[in-house]
């Protein structure tokens, strides 16, 4: 006869026995060989490193921005490999679609999170900041595939590329400092999420170092429909300049409905406001052919930078069907700093979470082969900010990639200033 | 003056826009209780089918048109054929939860057949058509939409006072057991309001892309946009649906056009929660909407 003592018993031994049980799953933690210290996701008998990619895979993000820069991730290792792995150490990934929502991103970190040693990728700003605080109890190191200036003051996260809000400051650099307009007036427009806030911030901090001349500050939700009224107020405010943090379906909407109502401003895009995709749209091919849009790095197909060529071979190797694509390049330049973070870890002598941490941290400078400008790491949030440059590009159809180089790269007096 | 009419002008397009897409809930809620929330799936579906149809096979709109609302009537047909028709009498909950599955089968072709990035949207008009009246721009657009919205409204009166079929409609919604007493093909209404309601929504989403000239498999969110329109007015009313649909679409557009002007703490994105608050009390006064039936129950 089993009584209720017995029984409670045995429960009282499982729970006492469940930290022991979950330091076996994760007993890959703390091994070594040959003098190198291996932490989770490195296997020193098949000398293979496993990293995470958690990105959309499903949903409407995949197809233009998820799976491009998984694949470019993946064309970056898969060379390394085919060229004998970082000191005969092989690179794999474990893959898991987060389909751009903040609840999956956590469930599938926590899925992988003791099979990998860092996340070489994770998609978008506010999946990323749901693991944050996750990533950091595990010293993990999250490569994050946003521009979102927030990340800068998360130790674990790796920012790549010029944040969003000094993108916003270097255009109006180039409005005043390079074409010499003073007090313009000029106007934001942006969505009314993080990303927009994020402009929104560079924008006021913009309005206050040139001294613009600031007319109006629009807003939009996400599900809007219709930009009459928005665009009615950039109107009747007299905006010279007005920059767009919005995504391409909104930005084709509100240029054509400007356009309708007889207002025609030099519009200035955030980078993820334009996709090539615009030009294809008969009706606004004419009207975006104005626009400017503040972005960074090589345009595709540019082999004058060092390491274009050997993107554009990967990845007709390895992705032959990949059209392409600002996205697939931002997942191969953002493999550099990985790739460099493992390198110099290996280096070290140890390949644990810790060990990748310190290396990160010593990096100083990384060359991405000219496909973004160096990047440059250090401890405070300022010194996490990787790059502060943009170039300006003006909209031109006849370009592979949809745009042409107005300005050469430039980091402006407002955002070399900005703090984090 | 001409920003405020400016205003009111597009408030109303865009008003017409809502209760085109709230016409499609109320006409099969009138007739089967069902609250449909693949609407704006199946309005994704019609305005692909008709971008498709003009951009790469080079069809002129008013034949793409059709087309891409015999596509989605062909949908509304087949679903309540093979699914809902098994459901007659089941709890109104399950019924909803299909819809929902209809909804993310409807998201997950579009992304599988069309891909998920930004493509043009089919117009037959250049951004530019349309007229100014006292510095009001008048979009041929607009004008369309609101044109087509009264025509259709009329139709749909016709349709439910003088006809065979419309009567029956009826009837199924006030009673369906004393409808089918009454000889009335039951089966045959719940398939006609689908077929309906699917080709007035998808009508509602091709003129909302001809504004937007672009659309993405995000499109078909509109429809939740015009949610608030239907409750507003009545859930089970068609003219609640036309005059909810307009009154959101006025007090959104003239909030977003004067939110800029109040305290940024108040001010800022005032116009996405205006829908919902009106909503909210109107719904307090009249819990059964503007326009919607009030339940009578003998205890």
């Amino acid at each position: 006869m089993v009584t209720k003592r017995f029984l409670f018993a045995c429960i009282l031994i499982l729970l006492a026995g469940l930290p022991i049980l979950a330091g076996c799953a994760g007993s890959s933690t703390g091994s070594s060989s040959g003098g190198l210290k291996a932490g989770p996701g490195v296997d020193l008998n098949k000398k293979t490193i496993t990293l995470g990619i958690l990105s959309p895979y499903s949903g409407p993000v995949a197809g233009p921005v998820g799976i491009p820069i998984a694949n470019g991730v993946k064309a970056f290792f898969y060379h390394v490999n085919d060229h004998g792995g970082i000191n005969g150490f092989k690179v794999q990934f474990v893959e898991q679609d987060t389909q751009y929502s903040p609840q999956l991103e956590v469930q599938k970190y926590n899925q992988i999170r003791n099979q990998v040693l860092m996340i070489a990728d994770s998609l978008g700003t506010q999946p990323t900041f749901a693991i944050k605080d996750l990533a950091a109890a595990d010293h993990m190191l999250v490569s994050a595939a946003t521009l979102s200036s927030a990340l800068a003051r998360e130790k674990y996260l790796i920012l790549v590329g010029t944040p969003y809000r000094l993108q916003v400051e270097n255009a109006f650099d180039y409005v005043v400092n390079k074409l010499g307009v003073k007090n313009p007036a000029t106007a934001i427009i942006y969505q009314n999420d993080d990303y927009g806030q994020d402009g929104l911030t560079g924008y006021r901090e913009a309005v206050s170092v040139y001294h613009l001349h600031d007319v109006a500050q629009v807003s939009f939700a996400v599900n809007d429909t219709d930009f009459t009224a928005q665009v009615a107020q950039l109107k009747a405010s007299g905006a010279k300049y007005v920059f767009m943090t919005t995504l391409p379906t909104a930005t084709a909407t509100i240029i054509a409905t400007a356009y309708k109502l007889g207002y025609n401003p030099q519009w200035i895009l955030q980078s993820p406001a334009f996709s090539i995709q615009l030009l294809a749209v008969p009706a606004l091919k004419p009207l975006i052919s104005r626009a400017w849009v503040v972005s960074q790095g090589a345009a595709w197909g540019d082999t004058s930078v060092p390491g274009m060529k050997q993107m554009l071979e990967d990845q007709a190797k390895y992705f032959p069907k990949q059209q392409p694509d600002g996205y697939f390049e931002f997942g191969y330049a953002e493999s550099y700093v990985t790739y460099a973070i493992l390198k110099k870890a290996m280096e070290n002598g140890d390949l644990t979470r810790d060990g990748l941490f310190r290396a990160f941290e010593s990096l100083q400078s990384v060359d991405m082969g000219g496909l973004l400008p160096p990047a440059h790491y250090g401890s405070t949030p300022d010194q996490r900010v990787p790059t502060r440059d943009s170039v300006i590009y003006q909209v031109d159809a006849t370009q592979p990639a949809g745009v042409k180089p107005l300005s050469s790269d430039f980091t402006g007096v407002a955002a070399s200033q900005s703090h984090f | 003056m001409a920003y405020f009419l400016q205003l009111v002008f597009a408030g109303v397009a865009q008003g017409c826009i809502y209760a085109l897409i709230g016409l499609g809930f109320s006409i099969i809620f009138k007739a089967s209780q069902v609250i449909n929330f693949a609407q704006g799936e199946l309005l994704l579906v019609g305005t692909y089918v008709v971008a498709s149809a003009v951009l790469n096979w080079h069809l002129p709109f008013l034949l793409a048109l059709p087309l891409g609302l015999l596509v989605t009537i062909l949908i509304g047909l087949l679903f309540e054929r093979l699914v809902l028709r098994r459901m007659i009498g089941r709890p109104p909950f399950t019924v909803l939860m299909i819809t929902i599955g209809l909804d993310i089968i409807l998201r997950t072709l579009v992304v599988v057949g069309w891909g998920s990035r930004t493509i043009p949207a089919a117009t037959p008009f250049t951004v530019t058509s349309g007229f100014n009246v006292a510095g009001v721009h008048l979009g041929s657009s607009d004008l369309w939409t609101i044109g087509v919205t009264i025509v259709l409204c009329a139709a749909l009166y016709y349709f439910f006072r003088r006809t065979r079929y419309g009567l029956a409609m009826r009837a199924t919604a006030l009673d369906q057991e004393a409808a089918l007493a009454m000889g009335i093909d039951v089966r045959t209404v719940y398939a006609l309001a689908w077929g309906l309601a699917a080709a007035i929504t998808t009508l509602g989403g091709v003129l909302l892309a001809i504004d937007s000239l672009a659309i993405d498999p995000n499109f078909g969110n509109a429809a939740l946009v015009a949610f608030p329109a239907i409750i507003l007015g009545g859930l089970d009313s068609v003219s609640g649906a036309v005059v909810g649909g307009v009154i959101i679409g006025l007090t959104s557009v003239l909030t977003a056009g004067y939110e800029s002007r109040l305290p940024a703490v108040v001010g800022t994105g005032l116009h996405e929660v205006t829908p919902y608050l009106i909503m909210i009390l109107i719904l307090l006064i009249r819990p059964y909407g503007l326009f919607g039936s009030r339940k009578v129950e003998r205890v």
